[in-house]
């Protein structure tokens, strides 16, 4: 099948960003309702997209409602945006819906993630959409939809807080790293998706609007600009994010999330950024020597 | 502005571009409760429906969702518009509808009324569109809740106190309850179901 591109460089024959009108309004109604009532998922009736599920179709199919043609997309997946995933989605909108797009968090008007919050602080005029696996976050300890249902309608959250008991009886502390679960505007238990729990702090009061979509599962959830999201713990036993003995070897940053890669196969490894953006950014504004000297 | 060649007036001129940009004032508008967004309205409808009105309705309705309209925006006119246009079905029972268009707030029925979504299911409940004077930041009730950094001030013309504590009280029932959307002149504002409103605090 050829493909022909029209004057303004959208590949001819779909629609802007690919959906047709009438999934758009019912996604559009969905998310209207996500973000009214945040931390709830909402169901709708998810398209399949000429991609495999697992690849994001929940998020493209979000992106693909909000989308205007003066936004500026960004798409990161596990914090880079030069991953496969990232550019097939980005390549993607850019031959449906004609929109530029960028690496810098900050040029961004709509940012695409998979399993990451960018390090850098989002403004009020941006929006964050996550693509979700398993949006339920007490899927694994009841695997009835009708019964966690109930348990959400009933704010009966006290099974995950036994999760989150046995993982201290067992390891001493709370050992879930990911889709580290979430409490939103003292509601609903939220999963944040499997952003590293290094990442929840900075759900909390985002001043950006945070929206979920789960393309398999067919859920859309939202968490509005400025709302609570609490991390659940204990008194004796609170949260807390992960932290590295070394800098990022690359641009010696101390306060980002570290992704460990593997050099050679004699145990040889560093760990740098995964934040691809904020690690160029750093590294442009000074040698990884220097930030080290001022960081020892 | 496009003028209205027939009876039916005219709705967007390119539907995907129109509708992408008038949801992104809406879904604002929903996420930042109170705050005004200014609407550079491009649908033609029959009166009493204002063109605000008209083009959210344009974006979000179609046949998959109920329209109720109060006494006064019950006209031939306006429900041949939005079948012609939108391809709604326009209902007599309000607790059916999924979208209500409020023309006379002055005699609006309580939020009651609607639907107002189920404790499994909060989401199958209505949003109601309000036809409004001028939205004003700058005196009125006070918003608070997720949306709003601390506390918000929004008043719209021609909205009462008791339709406030109307309003107020419908939300106490979050997560069910109604979401509100104030359509004023060249503008529009939301009130979510998450919201809460203080009407006699003094600013």
């Amino acid at each position: 099948m050829t493909s022909t591109v029209g004057d303004n460089g959208q590949t001819d024959g779909y629609n802007f960003a690919y959906l047709n009108e009438q999934t758009k309004r019912m996604i559009r109604r969905a998310i209207l309702k996500a973000i009214a009532i945040p931390g709830y998922q909402v169901p709708f009736a998810s398209r399949e997209m000429p991609m495999p599920y697992g690849w994001g179709t929940g998020g493209v199919q979000v992106t693909a409602a909000i989308l205007t043609p003066e936004d500026t997309l960004k798409v990161i997946d596990q914090g880079a945006d030069d991953t496969t995933n990232a550019v097939s989605i980005r390549k993607f909108f850019t031959k449906t819906a004609n929109v530029p797009t960028t690496t810098h968090t900050g040029d961004a008007s709509v940012i695409q993630t998979r399993h990451r919050i960018p390090e850098q602080e989002l403004r009020e005029d941006q929006v964050l959409v996550y693509q979700v696996p398993i949006p339920e976050p007490l899927r694994f300890l009841e695997p009835r939809e009708t019964e966690t249902r109930k348990m959400h309608a009933l704010s009966e959250y006290g099974l995950m807080h036994v999760k989150l008991y046995e993982d201290i009886a067992r390891h001493g502390h709370i050992a879930t790293t990911y889709a580290y679960p979430v409490s939103v505007s003292d509601r609903y238990v939220m999963d944040p998706s499997p952003t590293p729990k290094f990442d929840n702090p900075k759900m909390d009061s985002m001043p950006a609007l945070q929206l979920f979509g789960a393309g398999r599962e067919k859920r859309i959830y939202a968490v509005p600009p400025y709302t609570k999201v609490k991390s659940l713990d204990f008194e004796d036993h609170p949260f807390e994010v992960q932290r590295w003995s070394e800098p990022c070897a690359l641009c010696g940053a101390r306060d980002t999330f570290l992704d460990e890669v593997i050099l050679d196969d004699e145990g040889g490894r560093m760990f740098c950024c995964s934040d691809t953006d904020a690690c160029e950014a750093r590294q442009q504004a000074g040698s990884p020597d220097d930030l080290l000297d001022q960081a020892s | 502005m496009p003028v209205a060649s027939d009876a039916l007036g005219s709705a967007f001129q390119d539907p995907p571009l129109d509708s992408s940009r008038m949801f992104r004032s809406i879904m604002n508008a929903i996420a930042w409760p109170g705050v005004i967004k200014k609407v550079d309205t491009l649908s033609v409808p029959p009166e009493p429906l204002t063109a605000v009105t008209a083009d959210c309705l344009l974006t979000l309705v179609d046949f998959d969702t109920p329209v109720w309209l109060d006494h006064r925006a019950r006209t031939d006119e306006v429900s041949a518009y939005l079948r012609f246009h939108a391809g709604c079905p326009i209902v007599d029972a309000p607790e059916r509808a999924a979208f209500a268009v409020i023309a006379d707030p002055q005699s609006m029925p309580s939020l009651a009324v609607f639907a107002q979504g189920t404790a499994e299911y909060p989401d199958r409940s209505a949003t109601v569109i309000v036809q409004t004077g001028a939205l004003s930041s700058d005196e009125g009730v006070t918003f608070r809740g997720p949306g709003i950094a601390s506390r918000r001030v929004f008043s719209a013309a021609g909205i009462s106190e008791t339709v406030w504590a109307d309003i107020e009280r419908n939300h106490q029932g979050f997560p069910l309850g109604v979401d509100v959307i104030f359509s004023g002149p060249n503008c529009l504002a939301a009130c979510p179901r998450s919201v809460g409103i203080a009407v006699s605090e003094t600013v």
